[in-house]
């Protein structure tokens, strides 16, 4: 029980400061995010390869594909030139309600002119052009929202708070879209397709609600993002500079970041290599299309259960320290007394693994804990 | 996470192109791997960097260098199906994605000792701030004696 009482009150501790309000209406604003997200996507996809509103053609999806990279690039011009005007706060603000009103109102149109859709007339053609559109800008939109949210994210805090804090606050935003991608189907069924795109934009609405509520709190607390007295000096160097000239001598300057850029373009070339080749092997011994289909569901749906498993463990280890480890403990010096339970090996190996899983993952909480005291016992001290 | 992968590739590449089984299960792995390890850790490396490293450098590689590399391979596959056709053996590109594996560990092990000297600074810039701060306290100490 005092442990139970421990991580509750260190957590009602944690969530009462201003710091983890701020970072936890981030990351609902993220999570909300990558909800619309779901809704946007199968939306826009399946609008714009059905034959009624955009193309028949299959070549559409590559080719928009395609298109993403060039935009990207506006858009990531665009955000710098805001960014340098602005800041942070009314970058990532501007960037949601302008992917919110697109989202809106193409699902109103799509909606209100889908009896003259059948006519192939120029209604047609403005919703396939439209869906064409959203569909690129949705795959550059996700990437840029989502990291400026965790760049608020990793401004407010510190290593340690990071090194605790951030898996399982994005296995709550995985566990969310999870969520949002299974009431999809039952929510297309009931309200149409459109409706989706509308849904998806109302979630955007609600994620800019979150994410500046957390620029409120940081703002009110003093810790908002902001650069300091040598980083200002070192931004108004970059006057007058275009974004090329800007990253040139951002990744001369921070040999990290020109490390990690590299690291970035040759992982994500081996992960699109290797998505290739399973693509390519799978046809080649598997050549019945349903089959493949459910073989590509099955890893698809193993990868996703060792994701969440992987952030699901980081946030549940606590509790699950704190309700397991008594009860194993005494099943497991019954079981090794018990001559019925002693002689299944496996059992007991499996249990004692268990229990030594939880003990070690409980251990390094613990570790962070006394930390949080420590540092609590700081500031105390200190005022 | 790239030594699993790497071994994976590798594990294919001496079974030319694997079975279907491994092939899945380095799939698998990295899918798995790369959205939660890599993403989590990725991101704690922004946090001992400056602003413009977080808001722009973060962007301008999330964005456009991601992409950029995604979308150089399967401009290079779509020239290399052309060329070839139906005759693509994909025993070459296991072979590449080997090639490509290897590089990945040897830029992340730069990277992971670019972080160790970075952390050791970082303390040591720590330990500089505590020992000045003690100087001052004893100054001020032997200053209130006198």
């Amino acid at each position: 029980m005092t442990i139970v009482k421990r991580i509750f009150a260190t957590y009602y501790r944690e969530a009462s400061s201003p710091k983890a309000r701020s970072v936890l209406s981030m990351a609902l604003a993220s999570a909300v995010h990558f909800a619309g997200y779901e809704y946007a996507r199968t939306g826009t996809l399946t609008l714009l390869t059905s034959e009624r509103t955009g193309f028949s053609s299959s070549s559409v999806v590559p080719l928009a594909m395609g298109c993403a990279s060039p935009v990207s690039l506006l858009l990531l011009w665009l955000y710098a030139s805001m960014l340098e005007r602005s800041g942070p706060s009314a970058s990532l603000r501007n960037s949601l309600l302008f992917y919110a009103f697109v989202l809106i109102s193409g699902g109103l149109f799509l909606q209100s002119v889908d009896h003259l859709l059948k006519l192939q007339g120029i209604h047609h053609q403005i919703s396939s052009y439209f869906l064409f559109g959203l569909f690129v800008l949705e795959n550059c939109f996700v990437q840029l929202l989502f990291t400026q949210q965790w760049a608020f994210m990793s401004s407010v805090q510190t290593k340690e708070e990071a090194a605790v804090w951030f898996a399982p606050i994005a296995g709550i935003g995985s566990i969310i879209s999870t969520v949002a991608a299974f009431t999809v189907s039952h929510t297309t069924d009931t309200l149409g397709l459109p409706s989706l795109l509308i849904i998806a934009g109302v979630f955007m609405l609600l994620s800019t609600y979150f994410s500046m509520d957390a620029y409120r709190i940081a703002a009110q607390n003093g810790f908002e993002p902001a650069p300091n007295a040598n980083e200002k000096k070192q931004l108004a160097k970059n006057d007058g500079k275009n974004l090329l000239q800007r990253a040139v001598a951002l990744f001369q300057r921070v040999p990290i970041l020109e490390a990690l850029c590299i690291e970035a373009l040759i992982s994500q070339s081996q992960s699109s290599l290797l998505n290739s080749l399973f693509v390519l092997k799978m046809k080649e011994t598997i050549p019945s299309d349903d089959e493949r289909a459910r073989y590509t569901g099955n890893v698809s749906f193993f990868s996703n259960v060792i994701r969440d498993v992987l952030y699901f463990c980081s946030l549940c280890v606590p509790y699950l320290s704190s309700l397991c480890v008594p009860y194993l403990s005494d099943y497991i010096s019954s079981s090794f007394q018990s001559p019925s339970i002693i002689e299944n090996i496996r059992t007991r190996i499996i249990i004692s693994a268990t229990l030594a899983l939880i003990v070690l993952a409980e251990s390094s909480i613990l570790q962070y804990y006394q930390f949080l005291e420590s540092d609590s016992v700081i500031n105390n001290s200190g005022s | 996470m790239p030594t699993v992968v790497m071994l994976c590739t590798v594990l294919m590449s001496y079974q030319n192109a694997g079975s279907i089984h491994v092939v899945s299960a380095s799939f698998l792995l990295m899918k798995a791997m790369e959205y939660s390890i890599r993403g989590v850790t990725t991101e704690m490396v922004y946090v001992s960097l400056d602003y413009e490293s977080r808001f722009l450098g973060k962007e301008i590689i999330g964005v456009f260098v991601n992409r950029v590399g995604k979308s150089a391979v399967a401009i290079g596959l779509s020239v290399v199906t052309t060329y070839y056709g139906s005759d693509l053996d994909l025993k070459h590109l296991s072979t590449a994605l080997v090639v490509i594996s290897i590089l990945s560990w040897l830029l992340s092990y730069r990277l992971s000792k670019f972080l160790d000297k970075t952390n050791n600074n970082d303390d040591d810039d720590d330990n500089n701030k505590s020992a000045n701060n003690q100087n001052a306290t004893s100054e001020s100490d032997k200053a209130k004696m006198e």
